[in-house]
């Protein structure tokens, strides 16, 4: 049985649809073929700027990971020397810790959003110690910073001193005494002092006179002209100033009112003439003289002459830029436990002080924690 | 006519060798479109990349300038000399021991690296306030009762030459110059000069001076294109 052909005019639907489309419209298959072409041009122009995109992305991702690592170190860096200041800033007093003895944290604290510090304290010497400044951020590295402070230590001051008068020159009147014999003694209202007499030159061998220390304990040396006139230690003659619980312009002094106690320091710019009877650390910046029956029980430092009337007295040291004269009936009762107990009360001057010319020392490196 | 007859017309033949013509150089087109695109985005990446290392290496000469200069003293330890910054590199600290032996200075110390009798001194303070410089001749390690104990501190015994009076503490520290030369930041210990950067600096444009308060002047440009500013400048200081 032959095929038999389909009449035209009977197509089935789906044929006779397609070539509807075809001859009805053409552009509609163009459309078709460039949709494909713009496609492709599409995903290269987004394959290409992913390209660029993680490129940028992996650029910039290093540079925030080096930039906040960095951060972290300059932020924890910078919180170990705020704690160094704050230590150096809160430690008032006498020092209490032990030459040679460990790194003991004297101070913490926080800073930031989650930093926080801590201070150690090494006593290298006497009036030598090292503050080390810790700083860290969240769990991060701990950073170091460490300074170098000198804190007056009264007993060890006063070893330095190898007389009872200290000057360029010396001169006595008629009846003018300067006494050895009670450098240790007990005396009214003031006890002795075992700890400055266990090492002190001075108590085991006391002179009346003695020519000036050289540098550092008197005058600038290396230490420069801010030192050169008046010195106390590693205290200038300005930083004196700046602590003294009495800042003086010169001229008289004399308080009635405080027969006895103790003015703590008490620093004169300029000369000053003495007429009350008064305890304490004196320190003029110019020249001193004791009016007749005034008197002053501590320690005494002049940088230029110093001069006593009649009956008038020094209890205690007395260091002097130029010379020291006592007149007639005047006296200079040698005592280091007097300038012990006066360095000791003099409570501004009980603190540490970062060393001047140099105080920062490392490089410390960082801790693991 | 019949169905097939309709979807196969005669003309299609010349109408397929359009199409190829088109289509190939539709193709080339795009192959040369991609190309160039890709030539743009290597391009672009690499300027995003070169940026990246030129904040990199920026940032490295900064530090390190910062870091040799942090312990310090402008004209005692550091100085600014034909464009080269010659310096104490201070290294690490040493700190005297409360027992001290026969046979040296026993000291627990710390640093960046471990002290070298090959190259270092060390700047010394004495008790009685002094700063003073010795060459070290010799150290060893050694477990030296009653000396500080402080977290990552080794003890060890130095040979300083001069021998040091009442010795406290030590900064140990090599001798070293910094310089821009031949498009790169480098560093001198001895005689040759390292490179610590590579080399896109226009050294023309280099320069280390000692800045009006005391600190170190930095001014630098990084040769060829990139997408960030190229030129920089800026200060560092010591502690102060």
């Amino acid at each position: 049985m032959g095929r038999v052909e389909p009449d035209p005019a009977f197509l089935p639907l789906e044929q006779l649809g397609a070539q509807m489309k075809h001859a009805v419209v053409p552009g509609r298959t163009r459309a078709h073929a460039e949709a494909g072409f713009a496609l492709v041009l599409v995903l290269l122009a987004l394959l290409v700027l992913a390209g660029i995109a993680s490129a940028a992305l992996a650029a910039s991702v290093g540079q925030v990971r080096a930039a906040t690592m960095a951060g972290k170190v300059l932020s924890a860096r910078t919180g170990a020397r705020a704690g160094l200041e704050t230590l150096l800033r809160s430690r008032p007093g006498i020092p209490q810790s032990q030459v040679g003895g460990g790194a003991v944290v004297v101070d913490s604290g926080t800073f930031a959003h989650d930093g926080t510090w801590r201070g150690r304290e090494l006593r290298l010497a006497r009036e030598f110690h090292l503050f080390i400044g810790e700083g860290r951020i969240a769990d991060g590295a701990i950073l170091r910073e460490a300074r170098v402070a000198w804190w007056l230590d009264p007993a060890a001051r006063l070893r330095s001193h190898g007389a009872v008068v200290e000057s360029v020159s010396l001169e006595m009147g008629t009846g003018a005494e300067i006494r050895t014999d009670s450098i240790l003694a007990d005396r009214t209202g003031m006890s002795g002092c075992d700890e400055p007499a266990a090492f002190s030159g001075l108590a085991a061998a006391p002179l009346a006179h003695a020519a000036l220390p050289p540098p550092p304990e008197w005058g600038g040396g290396a230490d420069g002209p801010p030192f050169a006139d008046l010195r106390l230690g590693w205290f200038s003659n300005q930083m004196l100033a700046d602590l003294a619980d009495h800042a003086l312009a010169g001229g008289v002094f004399g308080t009635a009112a405080c027969d006895g106690c103790r003015l703590g320091l008490v620093h004169s710019r300029g000369d000053l003439l003495l007429t009350g009877r008064q305890s304490g650390v004196l320190a003029v910046d110019g020249s001193l003289r004791l009016a007749p029956g005034a008197r002053w029980t501590g320690l005494v430092i002049v940088a230029r002459d110093m001069a006593l009337e009649p009956n008038s007295a020094v209890v205690g040291l007395v260091r002097a830029g130029g010379s020291v004269a006592l007149a007639d009936g005047s006296m200079i009762d040698g005592s280091l436990c007097a300038a012990y107990h006066a360095l000791g009360a003099a409570a501004s001057l009980a603190r540490p002080i970062p060393f001047p010319r140099r105080s920062w020392a490392g490089p410390v490196p960082p801790s693991a924690g | 006519m019949t169905p097939r007859a309709m979807r196969r017309p005669r003309t299609r033949h010349g109408f397929a060798l359009t199409e190829a013509v088109v289509a190939g150089t539709l193709l080339l087109l795009l192959v040369h479109v991609g190309w160039w695109v890709a030539a743009v985005q290597g391009v672009v990446a690499a300027r995003v990349v070169t940026g990246a290392q030129i904040l990199d290496e920026t940032r490295l000469i900064q530090h390190v300038l910062g870091a040799e200069i942090a312990y310090g003293q402008p004209g005692v330890d550091w100085n600014v000399r034909d464009n080269e910054l010659h310096l104490r590199a201070f290294r690490g600290l040493a700190v005297g021991c409360a027992a001290q032996t026969s046979d040296g200075w026993a000291v627990a110390v710390a640093g960046y690296r471990s002290p070298d009798a090959d190259k270092d001194s060390v700047l010394v303070l004495s008790e009685n306030g002094h700063w003073s410089v010795a060459a070290l001749a010799g150290s060893s390690r050694r477990n030296t009762p009653e000396c500080h104990d402080v977290a990552g501190f080794a003890t060890e015994v130095w040979q300083l030459d001069p021998p040091a009076d009442r010795a406290l503490l030590g900064m140990y520290f090599e001798r070293g110059a910094y310089r821009f030369s031949d498009g790169a930041f480098r560093y001198r210990r001895g005689v040759a000069w390292q490179p610590l950067t590579g080399t896109g600096i226009a050294i023309d444009s280099a320069a280390i001076s000692v800045a009006a308060d005391g600190g170190v002047t930095t001014r630098m440009t990084w040769e060829g294109s990139s997408p960030i500013r190229p030129s920089f400048h800026w200060n560092n200081w010591g502690r102060r």
